[in-house]
């Protein structure tokens, strides 16, 4: 009877054991809990356009702000792009020379799309009972604020003035190369138009 | 031996760290961009209900989320940008063949290239409603939720070549306006190839 009675207390231990391994390879292969659902995508618009790009940007920004007493602390990559419309230039031909005036450069300022390209640090409440979650529409001022001030950075440290020279180096050579006229580019704005024109006009 | 605990703490306190992991580079181009697209992605924050829960992780949690008080619900949106470009620098003179006798220019282009301009750095808030003793949606659950966004459109972007075959076909069309307006001043027939 004892024997029995080991044998049956054996058996109900290997059981529980069967079953939790059962429930951890179940657990372990199910998919992942997710409550976040996403839908197709879409194609919201597709523009032709004639736009010389000299300038690429990839850089890794700090967004540190704050909207009353609450704080936002994270790390963003920016992808930006000076391009300059040549849709609208009209190139003046005199005898064998064209020429050009550089239009106003367009500074396109976008979150990259490489992974954890936005990624936050931290957030809080300088009130000792205050909330620390930060609205949409918070968090967008914050970060409108940031790309305004890469903006400004880009200028300051003369990223658009090494757009614009390369613009009339790159507009040069095309243009000769095809035409086989002499080509003068003349760039009224060697350091960059003061209102230049940004990304898209939702994200001002 | 406590002093140089002390100076060991501060050495590894200095923030070189953190510095070391903000990358810049400012890359010089000659491109010509001939057409952009903009996709736009929307995705749901919902609980999950148990009949559409698919495994074991999932029904827990869908049996958890029955048991709180209240909702959770929002949708948000973003876009993202896409480009087509010729790689000026690719082209030479001898891409340029001018026939004088029927009047013919024959431009060949570099082959039309995409890419990844880059997404809205402002997310669109399209429903937010959160009630009960539901916890508010964050910055960081925010982030997550465009960082699941992002992975799924790069991915669908790979699988349906209909988003860059519309962006490469627009680039064609607008490249061989652009250059047609170019070289055809003086009553030539201008004639627009690309390489690839």
């Amino acid at each position: 009877m004892a024997k029995f009675i080991t044998i049956l207390r054996v058996a109900v231990v290997l059981c529980i054991l069967a079953i939790i391994a059962m429930t951890a390879y179940m657990w372990k292969t199910a998919p992942e809990p997710s409550r976040i659902r996403t839908y197709s995508a879409k194609v919201l618009d597709l523009s032709p356009m004639a736009r010389l790009c000299t300038l690429d940007i990839y850089e890794d920004v700090p967004v540190k702000g704050r909207v009353g007493k609450k704080h936002l602390v994270a790390r963003m990559t920016l992808n930006g792009s000076i391009t300059f419309d040549l849709d609208n230039v009209i190139p003046e031909e005199r005898g064998d020379t064209l020429r050009v005036t550089l239009p106003p450069e367009r500074v396109e300022i976008y979150e990259s799309t490489e992974p954890e390209s936005y990624i936050v640090i931290d957030t809080w409440n300088d009130a000792l009972f205050g909330s620390s979650t930060l609205t949409t529409s918070q968090e967008n001022a914050i970060k409108a604020k940031v790309k305004e001030n890469f903006c400004k950075k880009l200028y300051a440290r003369g990223d658009i003035a090494r757009a614009r020279a390369e613009a009339v180096r790159n507009l040069t050579a095309m243009l000769a190369g095809l035409t086989g006229k002499i080509v003068i580019v003349t760039d009224p704005t060697p350091c960059g138009t003061e209102n230049f024109i940004f990304a898209r006009p939702s994200e001002k | 031996m406590l002093a140089t605990l002390l100076l060991l703490a501060l050495v590894s306190c200095n923030g070189h760290d953190e510095e070391r992991n903000y990358y810049a580079e400012v890359r010089s181009v000659d491109k010509l961009v001939l057409a952009q697209m903009a996709v736009t992605k929307m995705a749901t924050i919902d609980d999950l209900k148990l009949e559409e829960a698919d495994g074991v992780r999932q029904a827990a949690m869908a049996v958890v989320d029955a048991l709180k008080i209240g909702n959770r619900r929002a949708a948000y949106s973003y876009s993202t940008y896409l480009r087509a470009y010729i790689d000026l620098s690719a082209l030479t003179p001898e891409d340029v063949s001018v026939d004088e006798r029927k009047r013919t220019i024959t431009l060949t282009l570099p082959a039309v290239q995409t890419e990844y301009l880059g997404r809205d750095i402002a997310m669109r808030e399209e429903h937010y409603r959160v009630t009960g003793l539901r916890s508010a949606i964050d910055a960081g659950e925010r982030a997550a939720i465009k960082e699941k966004m992002n992975t799924a459109l790069r991915r669908e972007v790979e699988e349906k070549p209909f988003f860059r075959d519309r962006l490469v076909a627009e680039a064609r069309a607008k490249a061989s306006a652009y250059f047609g307006a170019i070289l055809g001043g003086d009553g030539y027939t201008v004639n627009v190839e690309f390489k690839d």
